[in-house]
């Protein structure tokens, strides 16, 4: 969500996750057992053209007392289930909860390493712990520091651009979901037409502020902006211009035929209502 | 009253007031179900049951079928194995229900009836299956709807006879199959943090306009399509009860015939004993047409009203 560029950028990456994902690392957060102070998981996605996306994960159970331990038989077993029935998001990197990056990271990072056939893993930090006032997502690839090809030095995470990617089906999701951050409870989930007026209302609320906008720059108020100009100019000449009377006609047609469907439809089920009656009352 | 009675107490009842999901829950059958278009498979969902409430906290996708195994064994398999699993990583591992994607909420066939039986009558009464209509999503408005059978349905499908007699006794109308029950969404507070992040990013501005868009028709035709095949098999049906009749009728004349040349008369009881009842189609059929046409009408009336309402906008922007 933050865009940042980084200073050593081997290969121009990216890297695009989806909400579920985040979700599901905040549920897996939520649900970790007394005591542990982070959760890893593993990232399962796809690599097209050096666009990485991150479709999926499932938490890994581990322990970071004295020594750092990852349950890589789960994993793998996880990993052997989930691939049966998602076959194209094989493992990506792995995810862990809290804003830092210590040396247990790089071992993890290792483990992950050996896992994906070493090839480098995609390690995302979500800062549970909101820090600096904000959810901190961020994407890191680790690159080994070395002076000879034989031992380490250490490993530099180097941070990745990363955006939220949604399909059109999950932002009306998310939409219908993000209702209860207004009311704490729980909310039911909106019928057809409220969402409709939400729609119109947010709509009506950008034609306003543009409008007050354009009016302060009218009067000198405030130094406008050539290109939103000339963005809002096009906006206006994409309207379609269309002959009032045509509109009209088209306009009445449409309501015609959904009125004709709609008497054609209750009149169906009016028939059924009655004929079920009718079963009714002569067996008895 | 502990909560070892509680529980028990719970089980045992039946009355199932509201559903409330995990926002989790509903992102995850929206992307697990658009992966796998046009196929639609079905998965399961996780949670507790609390008082008259079911919670949905998370849930899998089952492995697509294959045409290699086409057995339920390794469905039942695989579904051992995640829950273990998912156990392991504190998640609910109990089971309340399944849910499946639809097109067009054209879900009331029998495999579907016999699945939420299953589920209802094994694991626990309050099992719910969650109907997701993908294309309709992905034009702006969530559709997600959650049912279960009722009571009544239960208790006729067990003995699984359909005559008209046996539903007439139960007083069984078509609506009386499903009950709908209305859904909540929950989510925990982080995720609301994280919600409110997502709103300062606002990538998610244009979608709120696609529910706008006048020129939807395709949905409607689609409809009315679905509509009319269902009359026509419930016009099928008719027939096929029709034909039934007829049949049982000519096997009694001819009987009656038959004994007439042999110069006997026949009698009430021994023409009930001597034909073989010939087996009528089950009406469970035609029930969930009905049943069906009447979803496809309530689709056509909501989508209907939506329309006018954008068109008489429009007609007033006109002026």
């Amino acid at each position: 969500m933050q865009k940042e560029t980084s200073i050593f950028l081997p290969s121009q990456v990216t890297v695009k996750v989806h909400p579920v994902v985040i979700f599901n690392i905040l549920d897996h957060y939520i649900r970790r057992n007394v005591g542990q102070d982070r959760v890893i998981g593993t990232l399962l996605g796809f690599n097209i053209d050096g666009v990485l996306e991150i479709r999926n994960c499932f938490p890994v159970v581990h322990s970071e007392t004295e020594q750092i331990a990852v349950e890589m038989d789960y994993q793998r077993k996880m990993l052997d289930l989930h691939l049966k029935s998602s076959p194209r998001e094989p493992i990506i990197g792995w995810y862990a909860t809290g804003n830092d990056i210590n040396e247990n990271s790089v071992h993890i990072n290792n483990f992950y390493r050996d896992e994906m056939g070493n090839s480098t893993p995609i390690h995302l930090t979500v800062d549970t712990g909101l820090s600096n006032d904000t959810m901190g997502i961020h994407a890191y690839m680790a690159h080994n520091l070395s002076l000879n090809p034989e031992s380490s030095l250490g490993s530099y995470f180097s941070q990745l651009p990363l955006e939220i990617l949604t399909f059109e089906a999950e932002n009306a999701g998310l939409e219908s979901i993000a209702q209860t951050k207004y009311d704490q409870q729980s909310t039911s989930l909106l019928s057809e037409l409220e969402s409709l007026q939400g729609s119109l209302t947010k709509l009506d609320e950008m034609l306003e502020s543009i409008t007050s906008y354009i009016e302060s720059v009218e009067k000198g108020e405030i130094q406008g902006d050539p290109r939103l100009g000339r963005f809002l100019a096009k906006t206006i000449q994409a309207l379609p211009k269309a002959n009032a009377q045509v509109m009209d006609k088209v306009i009445n047609n449409s309501v015609k035929d959904l009125l004709m469907i709609v008497y054609l439809s209750s009149l169906t089920r009016s028939q059924l209502a009655v004929a079920t009656k009718i079963s009714h009352s002569l067996s008895n | 009253m502990d909560i070892d009675e509680q529980i028990i107490q719970d089980y045992s009842n039946s009355k199932l007031d509201v559903v409330q999901i995990d926002g989790l829950v509903v992102l995850k059958i929206i992307k697990q179900c658009k992966e796998y278009l046009p196929e639609l498979v079905p998965g399961q969902l996780l949670g507790l049951d609390i008082g008259t409430s079911l919670e949905v906290s998370n849930c899998f996708p089952f492995p697509p079928r294959d045409q290699e195994d086409e057995n339920s064994e390794s469905i039942a398999d695989y579904q051992l194995e995640m829950m273990r699993f998912l156990r392991e990583v504190n998640i609910d591992s109990n089971t309340v229900g399944w849910y499946t994607p639809t097109y067009l909420n054209s879900f009331f066939n029998e495999s579907v009836i016999e699945t939420q039986y299953n589920y209802q009558a094994t694991i626990n009464q309050k099992c719910v299956v969650i109907v997701y209509d993908p294309i309709k999503t992905s034009q702006g408005t969530l559709s997600l709807k959650c049912y279960r059978l009722t009571q009544s349905f239960m208790d006729l499908f067990k003995d699984q006879s359909f005559s008209r007699e046996r539903l007439d006794q139960a007083n069984l109308s078509f609506n009386d199959i499903f009950e709908q029950i209305p859904i909540k969404i929950h989510n925990s507070q982080l995720i609301n943090a994280l919600l409110y992040e997502f709103d300062g990013a606002s990538n998610n501005l244009t979608n709120s306009f696609d529910r706008l868009n006048i020129s939807n028709n395709i949905y409607l035709e689609k409809v009315v399509e679905g509509m009319t095949d269902c009359l026509e098999s419930l016009n099928q049906e008719l027939n096929k009860v029709y034909i039934n009749q007829r049949n049982i009728q000519t096997q009694k004349t001819n009987y009656i015939q038959q004994k007439f040349l042999e110069g006997q008369k026949v009698d009430e009881d021994e023409l009930a004993s001597m034909i073989k009842p010939l087996n009528p189609p089950s009406k469970l059929t035609s029930l969930l047409l009905t049943n069906q046409i009447n979803n496809y009408t309530d689709q056509i009336h909501s989508f209907s009203g939506n329309s006018l309402t954008k068109l008489s906008l429009l007609k007033d922007l006109q002026k």
